[in-house]
């Protein structure tokens, strides 16, 4: 049960009690913890006052405060594809309260931005008041609150080279704002013709995002035509474990993943 | 906890639990226009507008609405002078049992506040979060694009 609701109005303060509190969990959107808080937790820290809802621009990298909504990044041109992500996820009021921090935070096999930022190569800013960034690969090693320790408190998340960065993603949903059974996301650059970055991953029936190393690996240092693309899906296909998942066969995701990887790859070369 | 709020231009204090939620305080203060639907945050009968905003009272703490504008359906129109919104869903018959009503004028009020003149799809993305199981949208959407300009 809540006692306790903390509005800091600095960073410092909101981090000291976070250190002082271990029952005591940070807010913002509140979409879910105001549904599925533990019992565990008996005060909320408001991050509400701390000056982190602001997407900008910094030397190529895009920086988004934890607390910024989907809203917010929707109607932000830095980077037309997240925003047009964003702009399509959940329903508008939900967008309006959803944050960029809280979605990654507590990742649910629905959740956008795990999947976007790991492909994203993103990197995510801890304050304890101490800075520390960690990777997205390291971030989503596990559930990022296991991650962090007692007093750290997410604030930022970078993305670099979006001018750059090609990104194409897939939901596979019955309606809009249905329960996926499989998201796919491919982001990549180019150098001379040559892919010199990629990212391939999916979340299908675990919250955290999953990348596909081999078909990566696959495809780095060379230049994509049909032939190398279909070879990469299938590749996919074949690298990923077996998905045990009540609702969908292990034979159809698999086979999505293939079309899929294969569309994607596409869709980022036309971009 | 003490909590003062600005609902519909005026600055009220109330007396909350930590963990209260903002429709809770809304209905029990008698703005009942606020509606309890599902009660997580997929109904969309439970909107209000927060800065000019939708969001979902039902899954909002009203600990976090200090220094917020909160609006309901009572701050847009009365009976004795009602919003061209409301005037507008009467006039088509865009209610059947009313429930949802509320939350769709509120989201339709902060759609042409942004966007005075809204395409059809326009407005059926702004009213993607709030559900009517009996008037059906057809004369929902025809009464908010009357209005636009």
């Amino acid at each position: 049960m809540i006692k306790n609701f903390y509005t800091p109005d600095s960073l410092n303060k909101a981090v000291e009690f976070l250190k002082n509190n271990s029952s005591a969990s940070p807010i913002a959107g509140g979409t879910f913890l105001s549904l599925h808080s533990s019992k565990k937790i008996t005060s909320f820290v408001d991050l509400s006052q701390l000056d982190l809802n602001s997407i900008k621009k910094k030397n190529n990298s895009l920086i988004i405060g934890a607390t910024t909504t989907f809203a917010q990044i929707a109607e932000s041109k830095f980077f037309p594809p997240l925003s047009e992500i964003t702009g399509n996820t959940a329903t508008e009021p939900l967008r309006n309260m959803i944050t960029a921090g809280g979605n990654v935070m507590i990742p649910l096999r629905w959740s956008d931005l795990p999947l976007i930022f790991l492909v994203l190569d993103a990197s995510f800013v801890l304050r304890s008041p101490r800075k520390k960034i960690i990777s997205a690969d390291n971030f989503f090693k596990k559930l990022p609150k296991s991650i962090l320790n007692n007093g750290e408190l997410l604030t930022e998340i970078i993305i670099p080279e979006i001018s750059k960065i090609k990104l194409a993603r897939k939901k596979i949903v019955r309606a809009h704002d249905d329960f996926p059974a499989l998201q796919l996301a491919v982001s990549l650059t180019f150098s001379r013709k040559k892919i010199d970055f990629i990212r391939i991953a999916f979340v299908a029936n675990k919250p955290l995002p999953t990348r596909l190393k081999k078909t990566e690996k696959f495809l780095l240092n060379k230049i994509p035509d049909d032939s190398l693309i279909e070879q990469a899906a299938a590749i996919a296909e074949a690298e990923i474990p077996h998905l045990n998942d009540i609702r969908f066969s292990n034979d159809y995701l698999k086979e999505m993943i293939r079309v899929y990887t294969r569309r994607l790859i596409h869709q980022c070369i036309n971009q | 906890m003490k909590i003062q709020l600005t609902i519909n231009s005026e600055n009220k204090m109330f007396d909350i639990q930590p963990d209260e939620k903002l429709i809770d305080t809304l209905r029990n203060n008698n703005y009942k226009s606020v509606k309890f639907g599902c009660g997580e945050g997929t109904c969309g009968t439970c909107t209000v507008l927060i800065n000019g905003k939708p969001r979902l009272s039902c899954i909002t703490f009203t600990a976090q609405m200090t220094d917020k504008e909160i609006t309901t359906l009572e701050g847009i129109g009365t009976i004795e002078n009602l919003h061209k919104l409301q005037k507008s869903f009467i006039d088509e018959g865009a209610v059947q049992c009313g429930y949802c009503t509320p939350g769709m004028i509120l989201s339709a009020k902060a759609l042409l506040d942004k966007n005075p003149s809204p395409t059809e799809e326009e407005i059926k993305k702004a009213l993607d979060g709030n559900k009517c199981r009996c008037t059906g949208y057809g004369s929902i959407i025809k009464a908010i694009m009357n209005v636009a300009e």
